[in-house]
């Protein structure tokens, strides 16, 4: 399995997977939001327990989303280890020159921990359960009031669609090119940096050549189908809000309020 | 075949050229007709002006000199963007025609273009894929299919549209042959059955001899058309069909055979009299 | 030189990104006799790719070993590759696309090149190697990318023969191109094949390539190799060749369907149109 789970979606029939995409993207971004507004213990008990349990509700085991921490274990620790080692308060358990392990140290550094590995459980959370293309259409259907700032924004998501269906495409030739190149004696990986930089040109020159031709067949066989960029189209891909996705954003509302105020009496 | 007095497809004097400081028309004064319910194949080595001939009858080029009539209109700048639902075309490869990141997203691009309802569209995704026999995969992403469903997927696209006429451009050319009978085989039903019009551009010689009608192109000309037994009788240069292959060896070989073209059937048959 | 091929009980994994397929070859023990024409024929995902790049070290077997002549490729770190990929030449499908030279006459000696031959022989290479693909040297200083489909893909191979390799395999090289091109780039592969007896292997889909070019057939299935043997004795049992779910030969297709509807008995399997009309002479009855 790659190590980089952000980005992947896994299928599934969940009641996370079967939520409106609008859902999942806005509660996320609340989500993220109120993380930062956290401050004391019961509020991060509170967004643990809501996290638990949506991974719970996910179907996906525990361990991939554990996984998908890992790439980012050492970002995470180093932003730990400055909370701890750089802000003073409260009792001082060490102290040497500017270093200083304190008792608000401490506690910073815990709540860094934290906040970091649930920014990447609640977004791992919505790309797993997501398909890509339906995350772009939530994102187009958000961003779609900017259209009166002149903004693209049919011909962005239509972009982001299209390059979306292609990755997998791009990725099945890459590897064959290598392949191909290194049948022809090339040596992936060893000799100077320059020497390395060159043999990539082997790899990317027909990737880009490829991509090009690519692009023409699309762009015919698009206007063969009746493609304008500048005509309204209707779409086959349709929201379904349900009772659910009311009952998410719900519960997302009770969240942020019991945060702010357990940040406003404790 | 039944012909319908009035032609669907008319072209006159079609004549084309990539690099206009060069005197070579890549097609030069094409005329031809297309009828209702037939299947026309036009065949021809690279650089005949095939795959050119099949852009400008989409308007996806404009034509130096001559006329495109579709369903009696001129084809024209202008109304291009509606005579795309009255022929819907099929290029030869299968992954970068296929847009949607499912099936039936797929599928239903054209008709999203065409602004039809969801309700609606919804219907004629289910009958185009049911037609080509792919409603099962309808959830599934381009990764997971074959060139041949891709394909299939490419013609029910087509199909949704309810063009008047179906362009294949060398449509077959990369599926194995197996997949390729395949896909004549449900195109050649579903003709009879919705008496559809196919134009069939197209390197594949058994193709075009179960053809209604042939043209056969060379240096951008039209040098002969037809039926497909008077056109691989009038060119020596096709390569014919397995069933005349024989035929000519034998004829050549000094044998007492029928001295006009012959199809599997036909050969079949005969052998059968001999026999009997 | 003329080489063969040696499979001794290789087991292969494949491994891209979240996929891992176990066993794409299931213990294989395999010879291809040296100077033969072998087609591999399957279906798709029935392990004949993984074959091919086994032969070329791009796969690394997991268990077992592969002998290309005095050379071999198992499971261990650090082998060197390089003498393997000297001798054995991979032409991929559609090979037109690794193309990336801006003349016809780099994208060839690239090989060379890498395999530490000097530019001045490797330019001497590739004015050989172009006349063997039946292009004419003017070309050597076109751009690859001005030239048509067919073209290209002869420069891509001209440019694995350049490697002056004593094994070819390929995958599907006609696949794509009209019935004249493919021809021409067959006959070519034949040519070599007889003329220096370069062991060649071939991955294909059509059974009237494997009757009109192949001495011996591979078929493959799951991973395993189900029949290794010539082609005659190939296409002389028609039902086993339909328990594989592969198709025939045109020309036989069309005998069985003959002698299926005319009672007809013709005295042998006939894998082209010649064969089939002096058999039809044979019988007495034309």
């Amino acid at each position: 399995m790659n190590k980089l789970l952000l980005g992947r979606y896994i299928p599934g029939d969940s009641v996370v997977h079967r939520l409106d995409s609008r859902t999942k993207l806005i509660s996320a971004v609340c989500f993220i939001v109120i993380i930062f507004l956290a401050n004391h213990w019961q509020s991060f008990l509170l967004l643990w327990t809501f996290t638990f349990l949506t991974l719970y509700l996910t179907g996906i085991p525990l361990n991939i989303y554990i996984r998908g921490v890992k790439p980012f274990i050492w970002l995470i620790l180093f932003a730990v280890l400055m909370q701890i080692l750089f802000t003073g308060g409260g009792e001082i358990f060490f102290q040497w020159g500017p270093v200083t392990i304190s008792e608000l140290g401490m506690i910073n550094g815990l709540n860094a921990f934290f906040r970091f590995t649930l920014i990447i459980f609640i977004s791992t959370v919505v790309t797993l359960t997501t398909k890509p293309v339906e995350l772009t259409d939530a994102i187009y259907f958000l961003v779609k009031p900017l259209k009166v700032f002149r903004l693209p924004v049919e011909e962005i998501s239509i972009m982001l669609t299209i390059a979306l269906r292609f990755i997998p495409n791009l990725f099945e030739e890459t590897r064959k090119i290598i392949d191909a190149q290194k049948a022809r004696g090339t040596e992936f990986g060893k000799g100077s940096v320059f020497q390395q930089m060159k043999t990539l040109v082997p790899v990317f020159l027909p990737l880009f050549v490829n991509s090009l031709n690519r692009a023409e067949d699309l762009a015919n066989a698009m206007e063969a189908r009746g493609f304008r960029p500048d005509m309204k189209r209707s779409s086959f891909r349709q929201f379904h809000w349900k009772w659910q996705d009311s009952f998410t954003i719900g519960i997302l509302v009770l969240l942020t309020a019991s945060i702010i105020l357990i940040g406003l009496y404790e | 075949m039944k012909e319908s007095p009035l032609p669907i497809i008319e072209v006159k004097n079609l004549s084309y050229r990539y690099d206009l400081r060069k005197n070579t028309d890549i097609l030069s004064s094409v005329t031809f007709s297309v009828f209702k319910g037939e299947w026309l194949a036009i065949v021809g080595n690279n650089g005949s002006g095939k795959s050119t001939l099949a852009r400008l009858l989409a308007g996806l080029l404009t034509p130096l000199e001559g006329k495109v009539f579709i369903d009696g209109i001129e084809l024209t700048e202008k109304n291009k963007w509606q005579i795309r639902k009255k022929i819907g075309i099929v290029f030869q490869n299968p992954d970068n025609q296929f847009i949607g990141t499912t099936v039936e997203d797929d599928v239903a691009f054209g008709l999203e273009n065409f602004n039809i309802p969801y309700n609606e569209m919804k219907q004629r995704v289910q009958e185009a894929l049911q037609m080509v026999d792919m409603l099962k995969y309808r959830k599934t992403d381009p990764a997971n299919l074959s060139g041949g469903q891709k394909q299939r997927v490419a013609i029910a696209g087509v199909l949704a549209v309810k063009p008047e006429v179906i362009l294949l451009d060398e449509a077959f050319i990369m599926l194995d042959p197996k997949s390729r009978d395949d896909m004549l085989k449900t195109l050649k039903t579903l003709k009879e059955k919705y008496r559809l019009t196919i134009i069939s551009i197209t390197h594949d010689m058994n193709e075009a001899a179960s053809s209604d009608r042939m043209i056969v192109l060379k240096n951008g000309k039209i040098t002969a058309t037809g039926t497909p037994g008077e056109v691989f009788s009038q060119d020596p240069e096709l390569e014919p069909p397995l069933a005349e292959k024989v035929r000519r060896i034998l004829h050549n070989k000094g044998r007492n055979v029928p001295d006009h073209f012959i199809t599997e059937k036909e050969l079949i048959s005969w052998l059968q009299t001999l026999n009997s | 030189m003329v080489t063969d091929i040696k499979f001794i009980n290789v087991s292969v994994d494949y491994r891209t990104g979240p996929l891992h397929s176990k066993n794409v070859l299931d213990n294989i023990s395999l010879h291809i006799k040296p100077g033969t024409f072998t087609a591999v024929v399957g279906h798709t995902g029935a392990g004949k790719s993984s074959l091919l790049k086994t032969m070329n070290g791009l796969v690394i077997p997991k268990k077992g070993m592969v002998k290309i002549g005095d050379y071999s490729i198992s499971n261990q770190p650090n082998q060197s590759l390089k003498n393997i990929r000297k001798r054995v030449g991979m032409v991929f499908q559609f090979p037109e696309s690794q193309i990336f030279a801006e003349t016809v006459e780099k994208d060839i000696c690239f090989g060379p090149l890498n395999f530490g031959i000097s530019p001045r022989e490797a330019k001497e290479i590739a004015r050989r190697v172009i006349k063997n693909v039946g292009l004419e040297p003017s070309c050597l200083h076109k751009s690859p990318f001005s030239l048509s489909g067919g073209e290209k893909r002869r420069v891509a191979i001209a440019g694995i023969l350049a490697m002056n390799p004593e094994v070819l395999v390929l995958d599907e090289p006609g696949a794509g191109l009209d019935p004249a091109g493919k021809k021409e780039i067959l006959s070519l592969l034949e040519k070599w094949n007889k003329k220096y007896r370069m062991t060649t292997i071939m991955v294909t889909h059509e059974m009237d390539d494997v009757a009109r070019y192949a001495d011996d057939v591979i078929v493959m299935e799951k991973g395993k190799i189900v029949f290794h043997g010539d082609v005659t004795s190939f296409f002389s049992d028609v039902e086993r060749i339909k328990s594989w779910k592969l198709d025939l030969p045109e020309t036989l297709k069309f005998q069985l369907e003959l002698e299926q509807q005319t009672g007809i008995r013709l005295p042998e399997k006939c894998l082209t149109p010649e064969k089939l009309a002096n058999a039809l002479i044979e019988v007495g009855l034309v």
